[in-house]
């Protein structure tokens, strides 16, 4: 006998019984469909729901696409300054911001895989905020940026490749500084300058002495690796209409302590007896006044668009520092005698002045000084109003300051976008947990 | 097919391959009541693809039937039964190899995808291919199933070795 054929001895003993007849079966059948067809629906629909709110969301919260702005499009200063987003879009796929009011430096921005520091302009014609991508940026102990005074170049220094040992000390990354660049905010030009370096510079100056005209001073490093040793200063002037920057035989260097006039295209020399002001594009010596024993040099300095009068921070004597401070302005033939504006704020940075009688300066705003501002202050009564609102402990920020009398224009606050990993992963759990709960149901259903 | 036709024809299939599909049924759970249940889910079942199966639905329901036979014993954390508890062989007993008690006894003590491997193969007769579709596996484990459920057959049943040729 077989296997088949026991099999079929066996299988004898299956005798039927009474149950439900054909039709009852087609009943049941019917009405079980109609159960698993309800029951995926109703599971699929609140997947889908749940996509679609997440989805909502995270599009909510990136807010909508920037719309390209025409070159000519009217600034306005935005009532406050929002702390960016590290998710931002940048330049290079949301396109040149177009006229800037603001720059802020030294800003976290992450993508998928990486998490590192940027650049955000805020745009004067629309307060659109946006990282700038900036080829080569370095990024470093220093001045990173400078933003023209009519806010429509970006100078910033780059980093390339040395002739010899690189020095790192001066940059985060550890790649050497070779140049400079500057970056047109409309059509997203960049124009480079590479300096022949054996280790990399040391930068010192970045500052803009004309709507147009920015001056780069550097030291070459002596000495790769962590060599903190630099010589042979070089300072160039770039008119950026030309192609190429002009190399300045004097003053040969810069330092830091020097300060950009944008207003009245000047550049302040500091000195311990004395200070010089250079013409800001052939750094001609056009002045000599006295240093300012009541001025704060190290919290900016600026002179009046018509050159009569210095301004900055009141201090109590050379070399000191107060901080508050209240504005002090001297005239230019005495900067000696500088005074400081009775019953002015208390003020932290001098930002330049907004015209010839008013400067703008950070400072606490808010009845109860409960937050820090952008506030312009008549130089001549003290009295003062608030421009925007500052975020306590914002990284380093620049102003157009040729803007800086712009009317202020309500703005939107920047997008916050979801960090993007998160998103995806929560759409993909919502998935998982539609689809486990799909085949649950299903298993847990009996007809 | 249209709605009324349908059923017609459904209410036809019950009543010509009820039994066939009940006695398929018995050897893969050796229980003619959870026989009896498996027939009546797996119509059921049918019920809801009748529409694309209706000019050929004897695959399909044996396809249902088959898979619910394994799963419904893995939904009851089917477990393989311990050592101590095989059955005695014939030769110990002294029963007649040819008693199917013995061969029930044998059957359940595979695992439920062996015992339908082995229903499917040796009683309804399908290809190593057709039982591999019914059951959602590949054909090399087929082979390896039947292959370890008649060795077990084999040495539980010595004395019908020689009969539990397929």
């Amino acid at each position: 006998m077989t296997l088949h054929d026991q099999l079929e001895r066996l299988a004898e003993r299956a005798e039927p019984e009474a149950g439900p007849t054909g039709r009852e079966l087609w009943d049941r059948g019917t009405r079980y469909r109609r159960r698993m067809r309800a029951g995926t629906a109703s599971i699929a629909a609140v997947t889908l729901l749940g996509l679609a709110v997440l989805t909502g969301v995270s599009i909510g919260h990136a807010g909508p696409s920037p719309e390209p702005v025409p070159a000519d499009a009217p600034a306005g200063l935005p009532p406050r300054i929002w702390d960016p987003s590290p998710w931002l879009a940048g330049s290079a796929e949301a396109g040149p911001p177009g006229q800037v009011i603001t720059v802020i430096e030294n800003q976290l921005r992450r993508s998928w895989t990486t998490s590192t520091y940027g650049v955000v302009a805020v745009s004067a014609a629309t307060g659109d905020y946006r990282f700038l991508d900036l080829p080569r940026l370095a990024l470093g102990d220093f001045t990173h940026v400078a933003l023209a005074p009519d806010g429509r170049h970006v100078a910033y220094w780059t980093t390339g490749s040395s002739t010899g040992a690189p020095n790192t000390t001066s940059t985060f990354d550890g790649l050497p500084v070779t140049g400079f660049a500057v970056y047109d905010v409309d059509s997203g030009e960049v124009r480079t300058h590479s300096v022949p370096t054996r280790h990399g510079l040391r930068p010192d100056t970045l500052t803009w002495t004309g709507p147009s005209t920015f001056v780069a001073s550097y030291l070459q490093q002596q000495g790769g690796g962590r060599e903190g040793f630099a010589t042979d200063g070089e300072t160039w002037v770039w008119d950026v209409p030309g192609d190429a920057p002009v190399r300045a035989t004097e003053p040969s260097w810069l330092s830091a302590g020097s300060w950009s006039i944008p207003s009245s295209r000047q550049v302040l020399l500091t000195g311990r007896r004395s200070d010089r002001i250079l013409d800001g594009t052939t750094l001609e010596v056009l002045a000599r006044p006295p240093h300012a024993t009541h001025l704060d040099y190290g919290a900016g300095i600026a002179v009046s668009p018509d050159g009569t009068r210095i301004a900055g921070l009141w201090t109590p004597g050379p070399g000191t520092s107060r901080s508050p401070s209240p504005v002090a302005v001297a005239r230019l033939d005495d900067t000696a005698d500088a005074t400081r504006v009775r019953s002015g704020p208390s003020t932290y940075v001098l930002v330049g002045w907004t015209d010839d009688d008013h400067v703008a300066a950070l400072g606490t705003g808010g009845p109860d000084g409960s937050h820090s501002a952008l506030l312009e202050v008549d130089v001549d009564d003290g009295s003062s109003r608030e421009l925007m609102v500052v975020p306590n402990g914002l990284a380093p920020i620049q102003w157009a300051t040729d803007l800086l009398g712009s009317p202020v224009v309500d703005r939107p606050a920047p997008p916050r976008p979801l960090d993007p990993r998160w998103v995806t992963a929560g759409l993909a759990t919502l998935v998982i947990a539609g689809l486990f709960s799909l085949w649950g149901w299903r298993r847990r259903v009996r007809p | 097919m249209s709605g009324p036709e349908a059923h017609e024809g459904f209410e036809q299939f019950v009543a010509s391959r009820r039994a066939a599909l009940l006695r398929s049924a018995y050897l893969m759970t050796g229980d003619l009541h959870d026989a009896d249940d498996l027939v009546q889910v797996t119509l059921v079942k049918a019920v809801g693809a009748w529409d694309r199966i209706a000019d050929r639905p004897e695959p399909y329901v044996r396809r249902i039937l088959a898979r619910e036979a394994t799963n419904r014993w893995r939904r009851r954390r089917w477990r393989e039964l311990p050592t101590a508890d095989l059955p005695d062989s014939a030769a110990s007993t002294g029963r007649d190899p040819d008693d199917v008690d013995l061969l029930d006894r044998a059957l359940a003590t595979l695992s439920p995808r062996q015992r339908a491997v082995v229903v499917l193969r040796y009683y309804d007769d399908l290809t190593e291919r057709d039982t591999a579709d019914a059951l959602g596996i590949s054909v090399g484990t087929v082979k390896s199933h039947a292959r370890d459920a008649l060795t077990r057959l084999r040495a539980l049943v010595p004395e019908a070795a020689a009969s539990l040729t397929p």
